[in-house]
């Protein structure tokens, strides 16, 4: 997401920065060394694949992967959106410094979640479980978007083609695309590298193995 | 394998401090001037921004003209007294624009700067994978 510099009213940019210095901390907190290259991977990944800009009606959607992130970096995951939106916002223009806390914040808090759906749903097939967090994810994105705007200013909920009907209906595509592709990406990790997705997981696929 | 890391972070730091240096005013919606008293908002991958609400202000900072753009994303205004233009679509993309100031800054160069990011996450990754194997044996 890349809200730009002076579209939210300041209270909701320092809200939301303060909230983000918070789950920052958290993220960064005890980081050990062998997570940080795929920490690293996964942050130019989102860097790269966020500027790839999709034309829908009057405005583009850009794919966010929080979900894929959240379940395969876990608590980090804040750390390497925090970081791919920092380049952006710097390099880019995409997005804006002062907005840099509510943008990191609409996609922690669904990777956050998406971690622990995946991971609560042990059991259940690999691809469903990526699906559904794919699609939860970009969903959870929105919502919070349009809670920040309609936090600046009420007037963007007014009218049939208010900004809020069309933030939801422009990222129906994504949420269909980022469940597909998040299933098919975690399928296919759980099959060549299980170990990424933690112990319970790599278990799981030698237990099928065997 | 501390050479390594420390060469790695300075790497880093260098790059994100000249690539910002650059002038760089490439937003993802941008005020294009076709003629005098004439901008077209567009995203910058060329396509129009259809929805943008244009403001434009005097030299005191005093709105002077508002309206909506058209279906091509054009916007007419009178120009004088202009001073700065905004333009907002109400979705999170904004773009200003100074009136007779040159907006034909060299942005950076996309796909090389893309580039250059990936490969110094890429070093990052290498260099800390390296530094824990070599831990492990």
């Amino acid at each position: 997401m890349h809200i730009a510099d002076g579209v939210l009213s300041t209270q909701v940019a320092a809200v939301t920065s303060g909230v983000t210095a918070a789950v920052l901390a958290y993220s960064v907190k005890g980081i050990k060394e062998e997570e940080i290259p795929r920490t690293s991977l996964l942050a130019g990944f989102f860097f790269a694949v966020s500027l790839i800009s999709i034309p829908v009606g009057p405005s583009t959607i850009h794919p966010l992967f929080a979900g894929l992130l959240g379940v395969i970096l876990g608590r980090r995951a804040p750390l390497a959106l925090f970081v791919g939106l920092l380049l952006q916002a710097v390099l880019f223009q995409h997005g804006g410094l002062t907005t840099l806390g509510a943008n990191t914040l609409m996609l922690s808090i669904p990777a956050l979640l998406s971690h622990s759906i995946y991971h609560g749903m042990a059991g259940r097939q690999i691809i469903l479980r990526g699906a559904l967090v794919g699609g939860f994810s970009v969903t959870a994105t929105v919502l919070i978007l349009i809670v920040l705007l309609v936090s600046t200013d009420p007037a963007f909920t007014e009218g049939t083609f208010s900004v809020i009907n069309i933030l939801v209906v422009g990222h129906l595509p994504l949420v269909a695309i980022e469940a597909l592709v998040t299933g098919a990406a975690l399928k296919l990790i759980a099959k060549a590298k299980p170990e990424i997705l933690g112990v319970q997981e790599a278990k799981a696929s030698a237990n099928r193995a065997r | 394998m501390l050479k390594h890391f420390k060469t790695a972070t300075m790497m880093l730091v260098v790059a994100m401090f000249i690539l910002p240096a650059t002038p760089v005013l490439a937003h993802l919606m941008l005020i294009e001037t076709l003629e005098e008293g004439k901008v077209q908002v567009v995203y910058d991958d060329g396509t129009v921004a259809r929805r943008a609400e244009v403001v434009v202000y005097n030299e005191q900072d005093e709105e002077i003209s508002r309206g909506q753009v058209d279906t091509e994303g054009v916007f007419e205004y009178s120009p004088v007294e202009a001073a700065v233009i905004v333009a907002d679509d109400g979705l999170g993309h904004r773009a200003q624009y100074v009136v007779e100031e040159d907006q034909h800054q060299a942005a950076l160069p996309r796909g090389p700067t893309i580039a250059l990011v990936l490969s110094g996450f890429g070093l990052i990754a290498l260099v800390f994978h390296r530094r824990v194997r070599g831990k492990g044996s």
